[in-house]
């Protein structure tokens, strides 16, 4: 191809580009904003795992509390990227069909859509880089007031994160584009010339069989936590919603012709022009509507789940502790008069048992060096705290399941909890690799394994194996009914103690620093999916003018125009918010049927209600924006 | 094996004196319910040339005869040859190139792409076929259809008969050796509809192409080499020199 022929074909695109610049423009405000997100998530964990001391909160902490936030952000950011382009490219079908029947081939058209695609993602992608640099810049003070990141911390600046961002979004966009290009290429030039513009009818054999993959992987990721409880976590239950609303965006069309040409058969709504006509477009237009409720059910999905398992995690932590303490009162205080509170609480009267407990906290290796990235290595040891406990005369019970806690009182020597993630497969005889804050390494033996992990930490020692440091607690049984008397007389003598129920809600409770820190995080996540869908909506109802013209012209009133998009934005709204809530359950119910007793959802009811409500808001905002810039 | 990208677009296709030919042609669209027979077994030569007409009543098949003949839809079963290729055996991109240099296509309606201007649209056969635009032959359509001071415009800033006034320069371009046009001014009144394809015979004349065009006009009609009259998706009957009023009363009679 000569270079002039090439500038003709470049022509083409840039004027495509500029007559389709408000989809254009949103696709790439949805790239920008995925790249900011991966990016930002990026530069802090490269940061702590930069940190030189790897006991400091920085490496011990920043990592992890990024990890998990990065991980649910990448699914996101790769899902809503390709939709975006998906529908975006769905709106220009005619153009497309229209280039074949002057003599595009399929190839021409391909690389037209990919070197569009690629130009909008790689410009986005920069710019994503910049406000993701400058968002993790601002998450610094929220990350020092939780104690997250030492105050003075600065984020380190690499290239690693948003190359990072290059590699997982650029080849998302990539596929995105050409599988949409895939569609317009096989395109029947034909199809130009058809008054139609309504989507093809038929999905794809492949697409269905996509479809009943991603739901049976779905309830694998559900279920894993009924067999593996430790696995449970925002992440399982998000991972398994993310699976679900996939095979719903896959098979969405079919979903939305069975439902729609219901619609259409109920005899109450006919002679309603407004009904009939949204649910008669619902069914011509069935991807594209697709297009619009999958992100939106996103929406709910995830911020059900997420807030759902948390809860239910810490429930589960909160029984589990419960469980494991015959104590009836408790004293905390700083460990150096840990001593002498044991030796006054044991000696009070009415007393019968006393047990101490305190934290050290310890590097566990989970992988094998890796010599290739050095600065990597920190992402071999996962940081832990170690529950040492002395003494238990069975006031604490981990519930033991091999092994004996006796064995501890010898000296490198560990209990394990079951379901510690990090650690699959050890069991009683194997040796950890621990790496402690004064830079000693050593590898204690599991003496036994335990099954209360949520509730008391992933690893117990004995004072034989570590010293703890900080805060130390002291467990106390009371004879039957002395708990009061007991309570008072130790608090005269200068070791106030607490009720064990109190303790336990308090422990649990834990940092609300740390709640704070990934509300916030959450709310990013959720203003990124709104902000996606309410794009996808404003794609999905942009390209009507000519149908809103045409209806005009047959005699449809302004009011019955509203009317109509008015039943089109609630369907996808309440549409959004059931399959949103359908794709969350599966995860919220085997959270809670594999962590705790009784049943619970760990939905907050005016979280959920908020999160619905928001969805109908922009369901109905995405309608009417559309229709203003439609008519502008 | 002769590739289609080694035929030259100037050389002459009609070596032989059918431009186009049709062997036992059927095309079925499978329709949910049931099938639809859109062309049940048509054989048809057209004269290199010539201007033949299509005729019919509404769903008898002529746009879909057109879309098989030109190579834009494939046929269920049967022969196509357009000059010396048979198109029912190339492959979907060699079809491409081989349509975008040897045949013309003009629609009803949707001829454009509303964001390239009308210069730009007449451009695209030459970019898509990575040839750079001829300026001279450009500004010389333009000129054949009247066009000369609306180069810039958008199609949207078109009236509909000057938007297929472009449509066929542009069908004209690349100067194919048939031109296939469905209802070219079906949209258009009959006065504009006559001068459009006054422009388009004309050109077609003179640069000695094939013209074969779907109308429901029998003025039109009657001007043609040759009229083929289809029903049911079956070629009824051919003729030459009728004159207005006898092609509507055959269309008419077809219709019952
Ligand atoms: N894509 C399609 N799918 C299914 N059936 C089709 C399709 N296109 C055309 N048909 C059917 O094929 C038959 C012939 O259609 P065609 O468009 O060729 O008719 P026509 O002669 O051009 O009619 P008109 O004069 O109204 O344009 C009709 O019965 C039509 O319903
Ligand atoms: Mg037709």
């Amino acid at each position: 191809m000569t270079a002039v022929a090439a500038a003709g074909m470049r022509q083409v695109s840039v004027r495509a580009l500029r007559a389709h610049w408000p989809s254009a423009a949103g696709v790439f405000l949805t790239v920008v904003l995925a790249a900011a997100l991966m990016v930002a998530s990026g530069v802090l964990i490269e940061s702590g795992l930069r940190e030189s001391d790897p006991f400091s909160p920085t490496a011990m902490m920043l990592p992890a509390a990024m990890g998990s936030f990065a991980g649910v952000a990448l699914m996101l950011a790769v899902f809503v990227v390709s939709q975006a382009f998906a529908a975006a490219l769905r709106d220009r079908r005619r153009e497309f069909a229209l280039l074949r029947a002057v003599g595009a081939t399929g190839r021409q058209v391909r690389s037209l859509i990919t070197t569009e695609v690629m130009a909008i993602s790689a410009v986005a992608l920069l710019a994503g880089g910049v406000a993701g640099w400058w968002g993790a810049g601002a998450l610094v003070p929220l990350l020092t007031s939780s104690g997250i990141v030492e105050p003075g911390f600065a984020p380190s600046p690499s290239p690693w994160p948003l190359l990072g961002a290059a590699v997982l979004l650029l080849p998302a966009a990539w596929i995105a584009g050409r599988l949409a290009a895939r569609e317009m290429a096989r395109l029947s030039p034909t199809a130009a010339v058809g008054t139609s513009t309504a989507d093809a009818r038929a999905l794809s054999p492949g697409r269905i069989v996509a479809a009943w993959i991603c739901a049976g992987a779905g309830l694998l990721v559900t279920l894993t936590p009924v067999f593996l409880p430790g696995a449970v976590g925002g992440a399982a239950g998000a991972a398994s919603a993310f699976l679900y609303l996939i095979a719903v965006g896959l098979a969405g069309p079919a979903l939305v012709l069975r439902a729609a040409t219901w619609l259409t058969r109920r005899r109450s709504l006919q002679g309603h022009a407004a009904t009939v006509l949204a649910s008669a477009n619902a069914r011509g237009f069935s991807r594209r509507l697709t297009a619009a409720v999958v992100p939106l059910a996103l929406l709910v999905s995830l911020g059900s789940v997420q807030t759902g398992v948390n809860h239910t995690v810490a429930q589960a932590a909160a029984q589990q502790l419960g469980d494991a303490l015959a104590a009836d009162l408790v004293w905390q205080g700083p460990s150096e008069q840990a001593v002498d509170a044991r030796e006054a609480l044991a000696g009070a009267p009415g007393v019968e048992a006393v047990a101490t407990t305190g934290q050290a906290m310890v590097q566990v290796r989970t992988d094998s060096a890796d010599e290739d990235l050095p600065f990597l290595d920190g992402l071999n040891w996962e940081a832990g705290a170690v529950t040492v406990l002395e003494d238990p005369a069975g006031l604490v019970d981990p519930g033991v399941t091999a092994g004996d806690m006796a064995d501890l009182a010898e000296p490198d020597t560990v209990a394990i909890a079951a379901d510690g993630l990090t650690l699959p497969g050890m069991g009683v005889g194997d040796r950890l690799e621990l790496r402690w804050p004064d830079g000693t390494e050593t590898s204690p033996r599991v003496v036994a394994v335990y099954e209360r992990g949520l509730g008391l930490g992933g690893l117990i020692m004995s004072p034989a194996t570590a010293s703890s440091s900080g805060g130390a607690t002291v467990y106390v049984e009371t004879e039957p009914g002395a708990a009061d008397a007991v309570a008072a007389s130790t608090s005269d003598a200068g070791f106030p103690m607490i009720p064990a129920a109190e303790y336990v809600e308090a422990a649990v409770a834990g940092g609300s620093d740390d709640s704070r820190l990934s509300n916030v995080l959450l709310m990013v996540l959720l203003a990124f999916i709104g902000i996606a869908a309410a794009n996808a909506l404003v794609i999905a109802t942009r390209s009507r003018t000519g149908e809103f013209a045409l209806l005009g012209r047959l005699g449809a009133t302004r009011r019955q125009l509203r009317a109509m998009l008015g039943v089109e934005a609630a369907l996808v709204g309440v549409g959004a918010v059931v399959i949103g809530t359908l794709t969350a359950l599966p995860g919220l119910i085997a959270a809670s049927l594999a962590m705790v007793r009784g049943f619970s959802l760990g939905l907050d009811p005016v979280f959920y209600a908020s999160l619905a409500g928001a969805t109908v808001v922009i369901a109905f905002l995405g309608v009417a924006g559309a229709r203003l810039r439609a008519r502008a | 094996m002769t590739h289609p990208s080694a035929v030259s677009a100037t050389a002459p296709l009609t070596t032989n004196r059918t431009a186009v030919s049709l062997t036992d042609v059927h095309k079925t669209y499978p329709g949910g319910a049931q099938p639809v027979h859109a062309m049940r077994g048509v054989t048809l030569a057209i004269a290199a040339g010539s201007f033949t007409a299509v005729m019919g009543p509404s769903g008898s098949g002529k746009s879909t005869l057109l879309n098989v003949a030109a190579g834009l839809d494939g046929p269920t079963s049967g022969r196509i040859v357009i000059g010396d290729t048979d198109v029912s055996h190339l492959s979907a991109d060699a079809l491409t190139q081989f349509r975008r240099r040897h045949v013309g296509f003009i629609f009803q309606s949707y001829n454009l792409l509303p964001h390239l201007t009308v210069a730009e649209n007449l451009r695209l056969p030459w970019w898509l076929d990575g040839r750079m635009a001829d300026a001279r032959r450009e500004s010389e359509l333009l000129a054949a259809v009247g066009l000369s001071d609306m180069a810039h415009r958008l199609p949207s800033e078109l009236s509909g008969g000057q938007a297929q006034r472009v449509a066929i320069a542009r069908a004209l371009a690349t100067q194919p050796a048939v031109i296939f046009a469905d209802e070219p001014t079906g949209a258009l009144d009959s006065h504009t509809g006559a001068a459009i394809l006054d422009a388009l015979r004309e050109a077609v004349t003179a640069f000695h192409q094939t013209l074969v065009m779907v109308t429901h006009d029998p003025q039109v009609a009657a001007a043609a080499d040759e009229v083929v009259f289809l029903a049911d998706g079956a070629v009824v009957d051919r003729a030459a020199g009728l004159t207005a009023p006898q092609l509507s009363q055959r269309v008419l009679e077809l219709g019952r």
